[in-house]
């Protein structure tokens, strides 16, 4: 199977009044070919600095300070940034994003913004780009496209706005396609159709998905593999089912039970006790420590390595051996 | 108490004007709440979910009386809220309190979490003194999980689940009967919210309190309220018990929400039942019932006739057409 996304001990700070701390720390994944690779957490994990990092949209008082980035082959990261800009980002990998009415220009037309993708990226006349511009947006499930062409983005709802920036995401045929929290915003019948949409393009573009996602729910849906990410480093990793059946990493345990299901009939909900700390207060040792069941005097001194046991990497003590100690 | 319920409301309207005219006919009114009665009885959850613009929020902020309702009774603790002249909404305002979305936006950042809490305190109980005001707010922190020092510190110095705890304290600060959690523990991480989602069953238990909990996340809503009512474009669609409600949906509309939303099984992957279209601009409701454009088994009667609200049994209640004939398709399709 081919790699379309390889990332490998990224690392990404940012300077603050308080000092300078690190938001993601040594993170690697890859991403094969029309898979869909999760990456949850909640906030302060990481997961949406990890996605801003390979479109290269870090805030300016970030900067990545390590690693390497492989898109389709190539290290983004050694290339010269005007040739990332032209022949990379936005036409090999596109990104969507949770609230598309920021996202969309409001004083462009829905219909000039998709051309002006295409264009910046392919050499084609304008007709071909519209023809283009129209059958996307019809693929994309947008009712009358010749009419929503000449259209602002607030005259159209949040479920069809969060189409067009798909779209838009579509026109250069990407290999792959970061969706930053794309139906959070979306009602519960709309992300059911946003979703289903986008199982159903990933097979007709062949393109792979990278999803960051808070929802556990949406991760058991769409998702090949799964990332668990908390406090900058992934903390467990591996294909969805084993990751659902049997978590290894007490916090993915915990985010797991958390989830209120259908089905249950017990009054209290389990719980992970305290809160994500502050990125200016990430305590010794495994950041995960200080709200851990099975934390062990040396949780708070070293941090963990990365495990391998059975189809995950976990970075847990609890597994130093490769399979769970109990002691 | 008795069999009286808490809060009973009946035929309750809030429209809002959108354009005037000369000609009453001409008048447009966005119908936010259209027609709803329901009644909550004393020491019971109901949950109240729809998807956005289906006028969840804004029933909530009519029973408070921040927005004046066009029409309909409002019962709360036997006394009619339409008839109390402003100055008689305190009381009001001591028995129904607000906990609403976002933690950040509701508390004053320059104050602190002492001046915070204690203020229904100020305003409701003069005879306090500051020692006993003092007193009270510990007692409050306590009771919502957080320790006395955080008396002293600024919203800020909070994570957002704590913030929320906060809030919490400073709603149940007068003992009121009824809490109306509007999206309330919406915006808080996963790991977060069940802490919170704990705290208010325990609240409920300790303090003998009554929700009015809205939310447009079904699990949740299914998790924490006894009984659940399905809004659609300011309408009621159906009313039933939480088991009842997933386990015997009767409206069409009920049915799908359930069905959009995933198992969280990798292993079950069935594709999720997709509900096409979109909820209609409410200036452009549909005459006759308000989900009839999206609706799976509409006919051509839906669109024209406002259906008619079906008695399932004595506590289930939907608005259909179909309600009997849903059933024998409900077990048709499985």
């Amino acid at each position: 199977m081919k790699t379309v996304l390889e990332v490998k001990d990224l690392s990404v700070r940012f300077k603050t009044e308080e000092g300078s701390f690190h938001a993601i720390e040594k993170v690697s994944f890859d991403v094969q070919e029309q898979k869909t690779l999760a990456i949850v957490g909640e906030s302060g994990s990481g997961k949406s600095v990890t996605s801003l990092a390979i479109m290269q949209l870090i805030a300016e008082n970030g900067s990545i300070t390590g690693g390497e980035i492989f898109i389709d082959g190539e290290d983004i990261l050694k290339m010269p940034r005007k040739q990332v800009q032209h022949s990379i980002l936005g036409k090999k990998i596109s990104m969507i994003f949770q609230e598309p009415m920021t996202a969309l220009n409001p004083i462009l037309k829905i219909g000039d913004q998709i051309m002006e993708s295409i264009l910046e990226h392919q050499k084609m006349d304008k007709s071909e780009a519209r023809r283009i511009a129209l059958q996307t947006l019809k693929q994309v499930g947008i009712p009358s496209p010749e009419q929503r062409f000449k259209q602002y983005p607030h005259e159209l709802s949040g479920g069809m706005r969060q189409r067009v920036m798909i779209a838009m995401g579509l026109v250069t045929k990407p290999k792959i396609m970061i969706a930053d929290e794309p139906t959070t915003a979306l009602d519960v019948t709309i992300e059911a159709q946003i979703l289903n949409l986008l199982e159903e393009l990933k097979s007709t573009y062949r393109t792979s998905i990278l999803f960051v996602t808070h929802d556990l729910n949406i991760v058991a849906d769409i998702a090949d593999d799964v990332i668990v990410m908390y406090c900058g480093q992934i903390v467990e990793k591996g294909p969805v089912v084993d990751i659902f059946e049997s978590p290894k990493h007490p916090y993915t345990k915990g985010l797991l039970a958390t989830m209120p299901s259908l089905e249950m009939d017990e009054k209290i909900l389990p719980t992970i006790p305290g809160s994500v700390p502050n990125i200016t207060r990430r305590p010794s040792g495994c950041y995960f420590h200080p709200r851990c069941a099975s934390a062990m005097p040396k949780c708070a001194e070293q941090a963990p390595g990365e495990t391998l046991v059975g189809n995950q990497r976990v970075r847990c003590f609890l597994y130093e051996d490769g399979e769970e100690n109990n002691g | 108490m008795g069999n009286e319920p808490l809060l009973k409301v009946e035929h309750l309207d809030k429209y809002f004007l959108l354009q005037k005219a000369l000609r009453k006919k001409h008048t447009v009114y966005l119908k936010a709440v259209n027609d709803v009665s329901f009644s909550v009885r004393e020491g019971e959850t109901l949950g109240i979910v729809g998807e956005s613009g289906c006028g969840k929020s804004t029933l909530g902020r009519t029973l408070m009386r921040l927005y004046e309702p066009t029409s309909g009774v409002v019962w709360f603790d036997g006394r009619n809220l339409a008839e109390l002249k402003t100055n008689e909404l305190r009381v009001l305002r001591e028995n129904m309190q607000y906990i609403f979305q976002d933690p950040y936006s509701s508390m004053n950042p320059k104050m602190t979490i002492r001046d915070i809490v204690s203020e229904p305190l100020d305003n409701f109980r003069k005879g306090m003194t500051a020692k006993e005001k003092e007193d009270r707010v510990a007692e409050l922190l306590d009771l919502v999980g957080l320790s006395r020092e955080a008396m002293n510190r600024y919203p800020h110095e909070f994570s957002g689940g704590q913030r929320q705890r906060i809030v919490i304290a400073r709603g149940i600060a007068l003992n009121p009967k009824l809490l109306i959690c509007d999206e309330s523990v919406s915006a808080l991480d996963v790991s977060v919210q069940a802490q919170i989602i704990n705290l208010l069953q325990e609240l409920k238990q300790k303090l003998s309190l009554t929700y009015l909990f809205i939310s447009h996340d079904l699990r949740v809503v299914k998790f924490i309220s006894d009984k659940i009512m399905v809004l659609y474009l300011g309408e009621i669609m159906e009313v039933a018990s939480s088991a009842t409600l997933f386990a015997d949906p009767r409206h069409p509309y009920t049915k799908s929400l359930i069905r959009s939303i995933s198992v969280g099984d990798p292993r079950i992957r069935n594709p999720r039942q997709i509900l096409e279209g979109e909820i209609p601009n409410p200036m452009h409701a549909p005459k006759g019932c308000p989900f009839s454009t999206r609706c799976p088994i509409a006919v051509n009667r839906c669109s024209e006739e406002k259906p008619p609200m079906v008695q399932v049994d004595d506590h289930h209640i939907a608005r259909c057409f179909f309600v009997e004939g849903s059933k024998v398709s409900e077990d048709t399709s499985k």
